[in-house]
């Protein structure tokens, strides 16, 4: 992928997180004192279900990006090889399994929060 | 006295490497950091280091200077030393040859990457290629670099990535033959570096300007680039759109 597509990605994805989380914070502190009943209100509304569900999958794509550049940084033969030379040989792998992990741990953010929203 | 430690490695005989620490009486003057090395050889001639032109021109002898790069024959003594304390280690990130000489082979390869000449499809028929003052006062302040490495020792990017991140020194090259009128393949220089380690690796962190010891600005540049890519224009539009306007 061009390095401009992982560029925009992440600066929209990251304004769209931004707008969201204002849009919630906005709505906390006009309804002050805060009511169980006009948070189900809120939460309820399609308007919610369709936002919340796009921020889950696009702050998984967003913390991808993020998480990805680490790899590449910090998982490498030649980083690795800085701690020990054995490492090195093994830098393919060991980035594959913090990438696995990431994955399994973002579909399963992504399922608890539509399981949530949406039950 | 001045408690110097410098980095010692010999790869033939040592292990590891290791901080060996020398005494060194505090001049009368100020002397450049350069001319303390040099008076610490003729005491101890197995202290590896290189140097040339002694005036901030070749960049040969870039060096970690008690943690910060600089090259060692325009840093004054005065200015660097801390409690009667000067570390030298060699440029971090490259692999040590000998004490405080580093293999640059990592470094010039992404020198190399950037094509640092002029391309220009079109035959000259006057003789040479003109340009315009204007034009020519765009290429100040990229066209000063010595490639000494420090710029590009000192960002991480470069150190965990110098095979794919073309770092600072090579970037500032780059864009300074981007930025020349003359040159015409600005969308084949910006094509070599859309991919995500070329420039994007870069995360404006600004060690390269800090350490520059000409004055330089490769963080510019490199935004200068990055701005480019991501607006899609290149030299020839933008000239394009201002001889439309």
């Amino acid at each position: 992928m061009m390095g401009s597509t992982l560029f925009f990605i992440q600066r929209f994805s990251a304004l769209f997180l931004l707008g969201y989380s204002l849009w919630i914070m906005t709505f906390v502190f006009l309804n002050q004192p805060l009511e169980f009943t006009a948070w189900q209100i809120f939460t309820n509304q399609l308007e919610f279900l369709i936002l919340t569900t796009l921020v889950a999958f696009i702050s998984i794509l967003h913390a991808y990006i993020g998480l990805w550049t680490v790899g590449t940084d910090y998982f490498t033969s030649r980083t690795l090889g800085f701690l020990h030379p054995e490492l090195a040989k093994y830098a393919n792998l060991i980035r594959g399994i913090y990438t696995l992990i990431f994955c399994i741990v973002g579909l399963l953010i992504i399922f608890i929060i539509l399981l949530t929203i949406w039950s | 006295m001045i408690h110097i430690n410098i980095y010692r490695y010999n790869p033939e005989k040592d292990k590891f490497p290791y901080m060996q620490t020398f005494e060194f009486e505090k001049p009368k003057r100020d002397i450049m950091v350069l001319e303390l090395l040099n008076q610490l050889k003729e005491k101890d001639p197995t202290i590896s280091y290189r140097r040339s032109c002694r005036e901030g021109v070749c960049g040969s002898d870039g060096m970690n200077i008690n943690g910060k790069n600089g090259l060692a024959c325009i840093t004054p003594l005065s200015s660097v030393v801390q409690k009667n304390k000067l570390d030298l280690r060699p440029l971090p990130g490259l692999p040590v040859v000998r004490d405080l000489v580093v293999d640059m082979t990592e470094f010039y390869a992404q020198y190399e990457k950037i094509k640092p000449f002029l391309q220009n499809d079109v035959p000259v028929d006057i003789g040479e290629r003109l340009q315009s003052p204007e034009d020519r006062d765009k290429l100040d302040g990229l066209y000063e670099c010595i490639l000494c490495a420090c710029c590009s020792t000192s960002c991480p990017s470069f150190w965990w990535n110098p095979d794919k991140f073309v770092g600072p020194a090579a970037l500032l090259q780059a864009y300074r033959f981007i930025a020349d009128s003359r040159d015409t393949k600005t969308a084949e220089r910006l094509q070599s570096l859309s991919d995500p380690f070329s420039v994007y690796r870069c995360h404006g962190i600004m060690n390269c300007v800090s350490v520059c010891p000409k004055g330089l600005n490769p963080n510019e540049a490199i935004g200068e680039i990055k701005s480019m890519l991501l607006s899609g224009k290149n030299k020839e539009n933008i000239i394009a759109s201002d001889g439309m306007s």
